[in-house]
Formats: structure tokens, sequence, C-alpha cells
């Protein structure tokens, strides 16, 4: 696949993190060993670490980290034997030079994947560790031939060896099996079985199997722990004199431990706990570190493809307005019963609603912050010196749109280190901060985000582009010294604009900021520039909070139908011709003390002349706010309900039609298209040369 | 003390297999059916009102499953005696509840002899 | 490139459909389906040639009217314009052909649906210059040798692209 450099660069700076996380935990685990916690940590950033070599190419390096992810997942349940603690860590310490040879490599362009056969010796190292493949029983512990002699010294040991052959009638052998082992291993140890240990773990039995059995207790005692448990056919238990084990020792276990299987068996080979109490103990201990771990690392959550719960979302929301449908049509037949039930299913929709939204957000900060290093990157490679402030990182934002957004806010923040943020001598000339500043804020206000990528760079020199413009024939030289920075603005966001640009500027990047202005408004958000000489350049970004399901007003204007959204509402009145003062060109209404501007929607909306209705005196006044100051008057015809609305993003292909945040589908399939508040009155502005649209007191 | 009778608590989604089960083990004279939920929810509260000596517990249903109802009542009485009464193709779920710390199991559709092996065997068993 | 003999064996499909008059082809591939119109949306400030947009199983898609886009009334004889003329209201504009391409669903506003063939792949020839046809050029993908006479094999997909290049090209112009 191919790796623009902007990923490689992202891929650069995170790996480093991850190493550096590698590192860290290491260090934590040298100094103590018996810490399951770095354990859990290097798990989870050799799992990280795993997906990103695979996104980067390099396939033999994600294998690398995936058995290293395997390892330290059995790792982390079992203990690792003192002794073979040293080589652990060693062998954690070698992967982690591997891996940032790895990224030296791709720092200097080389993105050559490590050798297979370097792949298989480090398998091997690992085999002296590696427990092997889960199984689901791991309550067999065997004793190693070398221990044998300190347990047949000591006197209080009994062993035994267990017939039992399960009913006939057992399916679920895994389980019975756990269950006979779990009981037994209450009160002894079982260390020897036959079918050997890892066939017996894997409950790979026909009917019947033997346990060889060490405990204290006496065998009266132990039948009375089987006679608890169920679909046993038949057991039998018989003492075995200690020749018979050093027998069992030399004829089964010992080939057994040298043969390939013993690594296959579920827990360590460990020394026989001396007594019953403290082995029970140290099981406590362990799972009390677990369980406090397992509440700092959340081991509950999982990974989800973002794809999958998109689907998810959108298959939801086809079922919420199905349900919609099919409400309508029960008011409409009256049947009061159904309609109650269907009524009923609005509380789970709504939780469920809210559930999804919540699994569909997380906070920029997880995507932004990677850029820092991105921004001090290729500030170096420009030899520029450029910090990236963030500010709102903890806004929330749809998981889909902040992906999407990754790609144009990378392409603002270079852009503005390629062409806004100046040298470290020129800024010093002209008395700035070395060190230029990037500002990427980030806002969340009435189910928009707004993001703003600030630098206090050189801005844009607006003559240049007045002199490029009148060069390649889009304006002729009077109309071009006509237009104001706002409308060179907008220059700027044309996709023919960039073709002008010098192609070493834009390094070769195609389209530019037309792209990014697009691709704002496939997510069904707007994006603008502001820019001072000298003081810096502003780029603004605002984005739908969330695609998904909006409060809104349905109203009627010319006859079609188009929806507002209740947050934008402060009050809905009937509209009276009286409250209508004129102020120069401009309509204003008068509530109370303010004359607040009146924008007729069947005027502004553009509608073609047969649908046009005038001034009927039966019209609804619409309240809308865009901010605290700025607010307007929309006069519509009809005021319909409030309901919960799915929003679809709104396609411009075809259209021009910007005053429209995005549609729905009403219950009975019309369509109906939800008002951008914001770029209505933003726009009627600009027609009408506002300079500012405010209430007049 | 042998006059007196076992408590159970079923816990079942099916009304149907909660019948069958009531029958079963009331029939014997030495068990009380002592609360009946239908879901993992109710079961915890009735497990905490009414401490019964043991719990027939199925594993899936609405509002809480099996898993998580053993679980939360291990964690109010780690004595607690629970036999899961699975469907059968539910092996990894009922392995998995006896890790969870449930006693044993047994399988739907059962006989009235495996329900009488339960009582025997382990509800008998168990001390006051 | 296909040899001649496995071209005689491909077979493609087509829809045959009629537009003020005129009968046009397009790959049953790009066809998602045909539905007959219903309520479309009007939209305020698009092209003419889009005639609105249309809630198709809960996508909504824009819906281009072809004959405008094709500007087929400009290409017209005379003769043939006061012909069509007498083409009622109630007659045209009845069908949708619901095409996907790059993912995308758009519709395609035609009067008639005269039904879908299956073609050798060898009846699909290239434009001759001494061939006159009623629309641009751009549009065509080929002709096809149908046994009464040759269509018009469009390219929907330079149909729909043109389409928004010229949004692009009024956006410079504004």
């Amino acid at each position: 696949m191919s790796v623009s450099k902007d990923d490689i660069k992202l891929f650069i700076s995170e790996a480093e993190d991850l190493i550096q996380k590698v590192e860290d935990e290491i260090f934590k685990l040298e100094k103590d060993p018996n810490n399951t916690k770095p354990i859990q940590e290097l798990y989870f950033a050799f799992h990280t670490l795993k997906g990103l070599t695979a996104m980067g190419g390099l396939n033999n390096a994600s294998k690398f980290c995936h058995y290293f992810e395997s390892f330290l997942d059995n790792a982390k349940d079992k203990k690792i034997e003192d002794v073979k603690q040293d080589d652990f860590i060693r062998l954690l310490f070698d992967s982690l030079d591997l891996l940032r040879s790895i990224l030296k490599r791709v720092k200097q362009g080389d993105m050559s994947d490590i050798e297979e056969k370097f792949l298989n010796s480090i398998k091997d190292s690992f085999e002296e560790f590696e427990s092997g493949p889960e199984t689901d029983i791991s309550l067999i512990s065997p004793i190693t031939p070398e221990n044998f002699k300190k347990v047949l010294d000591d006197k209080k040991n009994l062993f035994y060896k267990i017939y039992i052959r399960l009913q006939p009638t057992c399916v679920f052998k895994k389980v019975r099996l756990f269950i006979i082992i779990r009981a037994l291993n209450e009160y002894g140890q079982i260390f020897f079985s036959k079918p050997e240990p890892h066939l017996l773990e894997q409950g790979d039995i026909k009917v019947d199997f033997e346990l060889y059995y060490l405990s204290q207790k006496i065998d009266k005692d132990i039948l009375q722990v089987l006679d608890e448990i169920l679909e046993i056919e038949n057991k039998v238990i018989t003492p075995l004199k200690i020749d018979e084990v050093k027998a069992l020792i030399d004829e089964d276990i010992t080939p057994w431990f040298k043969s390939d299987k013993k690594q296959v068996s579920g827990s360590k080979a460990g020394p026989i706990q001396r007594s019953k109490i403290a082995k029970v103990q140290k099981i406590e201990d362990i799972s009390k570190i677990v369980d406090t771990h397992e509440e700092d690392a959340k081991i509950t959550s999982l990974k989800v493809d973002i794809n999958i719960l998109e689907k998810l979302m959108n298959y939801f929301s086809e079922l919420v307005i199905n349900k919609n449908q099919i409400t309508q049509i029960l008011k409409n037949k009256g049947d009061l019963e159904l309609i109650r039930m269907f009524d009923e299913m609005d509380k789970p929709f709504l939780e469920i609603q809210e559930i999804i939204f919540d699994l569909k957000l997380v906070r920029v900060e997880s995507t932004f912050r990677k850029y820092r290093r991105l921004v001090r990157d290729v500030g170096k490679e420009v030899g520029k010196k450029v910090q990236l402030i963030l500010e709102g990182t903890n806004v929330e934002i749809d998981r889909k749109i902040l992906e999407e957004l990754n790609s144009p806010l990378i392409h603002l923040l270079r852009n503005a280190i390629y062409h806004g943020i100046e040298t470290p001598s020129e800024r010093k000339k002209q008395k700035k901060d070395e060190i230029g500043t990037i500002r990427l804020a980030t806002l969340r206000k009435a189910g928009l985000i707004f993001i703003e990528v600030e630098d206090d760079g050189e801005g844009i020199n607006y003559e240049n582009i007045r002199k490029k413009i009148i060069e390649k024939g889009m304006y002729a030289e009077e109309e071009a010294s006509n237009l104001t920075h706002e409308d060179l603005n907008r220059v700027i966001l044309m996709p023919g604009f960039s073709i002008l640009e010098d192609a070493d500027q834009i390094s070769g990047r195609g389209m530019g900021l037309a792209i990014v202005a697009d691709k704002i408004k496939q997510l069904g958000g707007s994006f603008s520039i502001q820019s001072e000489e000298h003081i810096g350049t502003t780029f603004r970004l605002m984005v739908p909070f969330t695609r998904a399901i909006l409060s809104a007003q349905l109203i009627k204007v010319a006859g079609d139908l188009f929806a507002i959204p209740t947050e934008n509402i402060k009050q809905i009145y009937l509209y009276n011709k009286a409250m209508v003062e004129s102020v120069g060109d401009t309509d204003y209404y008068r509530l109370d003390s303010d004359l607040i501007p009146i924008i007729d929607l069947n005027q502004y909306l553009k509608f073609d002349e047969n649908n046009y209705k005038k001034g009927s005196d039966t019209r609804i006044a619409v309240w809308v706010k865009k901010d605290e100051n700025i607010s307007a008057i929309f006069l519509i015809d009809e005021i319909l309900q409030q309901l919960n609305v799915v929003v679809k993003p709104f396609k411009f292909s075809y259209s021009d039609f910007y005053n429209i945040l995005g549609s729905t589908i009403m219950s009975d399939g019309s369509i109906c298209l939800i008002l951008d508040v914001l770029s209505i009155i933003t726009s009627y502005m600009m027609d009408n040369k506002f300079t500012k649209l405010t209430s007049i007191q | 003390m042998a006059n007196e009778k076992k408590r159970v608590l079923i816990v079942d989604d099916a009304q149907f297999t909660r019948n069958i089960l009531k029958n079963i083990m009331s029939k014997t004279g030495y068990v009380e059916i002592v609360g009946e939920a239908s879901n993992g929810k109710e079961g915890i509260e009735l497990f905490k009102k009414l401490k019964p000596d043991m719990i027939t517990m199925d594993l899936v249903m609405p509002e809480k499953g099996g898993i998580e109802t053993i679980e939360e009542i291990l964690k109010i009485d780690s004595n607690a005696l629970i036999v899961v009464v699975s469907a059968l193709g539910q092996e990894a779920l009922v392995l998995e509840a006896a890790k969870k710390g449930a006693k044993d199991f047994i399988q739907k559709p059962f006989k009235t002899e495996q329900i009488i092996e339960v009582l025997e065997r382990i509800l008998k068993k168990k001390a006051k | 490139m296909i040899s001649e003999s496995e071209k005689n064996k491909q077979v493609i499909s087509v829809i045959l459909f009629e537009v003020e008059g005129e009968q046009f082809c397009i790959d049953l591939l790009t066809a998602r389906e045909i539905i007959p119109k219903g309520q479309i949306r009007k939209l305020p400030q698009t092209f003419e040639f889009v005639e609105g947009i249309y809630n198709y199983r809960g996508d909504i898609i824009y819906i281009i009217n072809l004959s405008k886009k094709l500007r087929l009334f400009e290409y017209k004889t005379l003769k043939k314009k006061e012909e069509a003329q007498e083409i009622s209201e109630a007659e045209s504009n009845k069908y949708i052909i619901v095409v996907n391409i790059n993912n995308i669903n758009t519709g395609f506003l035609v009067d008639r649906i005269i039904n879908i063939s299956h073609v050798k792949a060898n009846a699909i020839v290239g434009l001759s210059p001494i061939f006159e046809t009623s629309i641009s050029i751009d549009y065509i993908k080929g002709i096809i040798k149908f046994d009464d006479r040759p269509r018009i094999l469009l390219d929907v997909e330079k149909v729909l692209t043109e389409a928004e290049q010229t949004q692009i090209q009024k956006e410079l112009n504004k």
C-alpha cells in the first residue's frame, strides 16, 4: 500500500511515543518484576504497534509485535519464575532495540521491513517463556522432575491415582473437567494425568481419565469432594507408594517434560507449593493484583472498527425513521393499544441513541496531540521554528468526522508552516518571537464544532493574489482592485485558483485549499479564511457536531417542507405586520425594545415564481439566533410539529444551495431540508453588504 | 435441622422452565422454592432479600445475563451456591460461568433424575 | 485487448429508453433500478437540468432531467420540434433510471423505457465522423448496431461528472 509523506510523519510520531512507553514500562518492570501492571501496559503498547506497523506496510515488524503481544498476554496472567525474569527483561530490551532501529530507518526514508528469518529467531527465543496457546483449563501444575525430590521427602504428602469415568451423556467435557480439577486443586495438587495434561486441558478425552494427585488429605475426604460433582459415573481412588510415584516420574513425567508437548500445558511449571494454604494465598494475591489492574486498565473495553459503528448508526437511524413512519400510520388508524406500545419503544430507542452517540464520540485530543510532532518536524524540514498550541482538546466529536478532518487539518497545518510562518531571522526582523506559533483551537457550540487554525505568520499577501488573478484572466484589473479581502478569501478557495500557485510553493499538493473547503462542505460544514498582513492567518472550520439525530422544528416555506434546528430557535410568533419597522433598506421586527432584522425566507430561498407566496397575513415569524449578538427573524408560511429527525448530510454536487445543513426523510417519505441558520444569516449579511447584523436597540 | 426445607431461588426467563424446576424440586418434600426471577436483575434483588441456600441460574436472559448475575451474587456472598441451567451448545458460556464461580451445571432439556442428583449431591451437602 | 472471437461471445446488456422522442441506451451495469417517477422535490439555485431531489429508498439523490442535460431540444430540426411539442405532459418524464457511479446514486428522468436488450460486444462501434448525432459527442460512449437501426450508448459517467464541473465553473465565475 502506498504511504504518503504525511502518513510517514504520523507513523514516526506515533511509533516514537509508543517506543518511549515501551522503554518506560520495561524499566518499571525491571525495578519490580512481580508487578503485572507494566506487563499490561507493554501488552497494549505492542498491540498498538502491531496495528501501526501493519498500516505502514511493515508486515514482518507487525508480526514481531504480534508475537510480543501474545507473549505478554500470557505473561500477564502468570508469574514469571525468578530465574527466568532476567532473561525476560533482556528479551524485552532487545525488542526495544529492534523497534528503535526500524524507526531510525523509517526516519531516513527507508520503509523496508525486517527480515523473515529474523522473525523466526525471535519466535524461538519465545519458546523458552511461552506457555503455549491459551487453553481454557489451566489448573494442572505438573512438578518438574528436579523439584520432586523435595516433594517426596515431605512426609505429610500423600500421593493418589484417581480414576474417573464420566457419564456417557456428558457433553460439556471441558466444563466438567474444569469443575473436577478445580475441586481437587482446593485440597491438593494434580501433578500429572493420563491422558497427558496438555490433552486433558483441551478436553480431549473419551469418557475416562486418570489424575495423579498430591494432597495431605486422606482418600475418604477426597472422595467426598468428588461426590459433590455431577456427571461422574464412577470414581476410584488409589493411594500410591513412593516407588510407584518414582516409577511414574521416570517413565511418564520426565519424558513428557522433555517433549514439546509440555510446552502446551497451560500453567507454568513451577515449584510445588508447600501447603495448601500458601498456594491459595498466592492465587488470591495474584487475583487481587489482576483485579485492581483490571480496573485501571479497563480491560472491559474493546476496539471497534469505526465503519462498523457507522453501519450500526445508519441502521439504527433507519429504524428510527421506520418507527416514526409506523407510528404515523397507526395514529391515522387510531389503534390506541398499538400506539401505546410503540410509544413504549421510545425509551429504549432513546437510550440506544445515547449509547451509540457516546460510542461515536471521541475527544479531539486523541488525534490533535499527534499534530504537535508533525508541526515541529515539518517546521524543521523547512528551516523554521514552529510550535503547536492546542486549545479545547476535550471537545468531543463524531469519530468518523474526526477521521475525515485529519487530512484537511494536516493540510492546513502544513500550509501554515510553509506559507504562514516566517523563517526565524525574518521573524526577528519583525520583532516577533523566533518560534512561530500555530494555534489549533476547538470549540463546541450549539451542535456545531468550530476549529481554528491560527498562525502568527506573515498573513496572506493580498496584493500578490490580486496580481495572480489578473495575470490568469480571472478578473480584469479594475475588478480585481475592487475585490475586498473577503472576496479574495473566497477566490482563494476556488478550485481553479490553486492552479495559479507556483508548484514548489504548494509542494505539489494539487488542489490545496479548495479541496479542504470541499471536504468540509461534504461533512456538512463550512470553511473560511481571515488574514492580516504580518499578523497572521486564521482558517476557520465549522462542522456539525454529529451527523445524526437532531431536534428540529418543521416548517413550510412556499409550500415546501423545511426544518430549523430547535437549538437555533429563540421564539416563535404569529407575524404581526404592525411590528415591522423599516430603517433604510432593511425591515426590522420590533420585539420589546429591540429591532431584529427580518429575513423573508420565501424570498430569500429564491424559489421559482410559481410557488412564491407573497406576504400572506398569516405568516409566522421565527426568531433565530446565530450567536449571542446576532439574530434574525425568519418569515415563514407555516409551522408544523417539532420532532427528532435523522440528519443526512446534503450533497452539494449539483446545487449551490448552501443554506442547507442536511436533509431528512419524513414519515411519509417526503424530503425535508434542514436549514443552516448560520449560513443563511451570514450570506444575507454579505448579500446586503452588512458588516454586522445586529439588532438595533 | 433435618425437618427444615432447603430454600431455592430459580432464575430463568422462561416460565415453562421455572415451572418444571419448581415442580420437580418441591415434589421431593425437602425443597421450598422461595422465589422466581425472570432476569438477572430480579435475580440479584431476590437473592439479597431471600438469601436462599441454592440458586439455579439460566445464562441467557434479558436485563442482565447469567454470567454477570453470578459475578454479582458471589460478590454479595462468596459462598453462594449457584447451579447453572444452560441450553445445549453453550459450552463456552458455561465454562465461563464455572470460572466465575458457579458450582456446577446441567443442561436443558434435563431429566427429573438430573435435578434430583443436583439436590442430593449439591444442595443437601450445603451447611446452613 | 479482447480478441475478435471473444468479443463475439461477450454480451452486454443495455437499457433502451426514450427521451424527447430520441432513443438511447445505457449499460445495465451502471443502472441500479428503474422506478416510476414519484415526488421530486424542487431545489432552488440549481441548474436547469437538475429536476430536484428524490427519496430513493432512504437515500436522497439528485434527479437529472436528461433531455435538458443533453440539450436535446436544441439539436432538433425545426420539424421535429413541432412534432415534439405534441407529446403531452402526461407522457413525458415518467421514469427514473437510478444509476450508481462511484458509489453515489443519481437519477435520470426519462420519458419511456422501451426494453432491456442484450447486444454482442462487437455490435458496439465507435463514432465515425459522418455519423450525425443529436447530442454532444462527449456524452457518447459508442453506437450500438441494433437490428433495426443504430442507437447511441450514453457515457453515464461523463454526463454526470460534466455536470459537476459545470458547478465548479459557475463558482469560478461568480
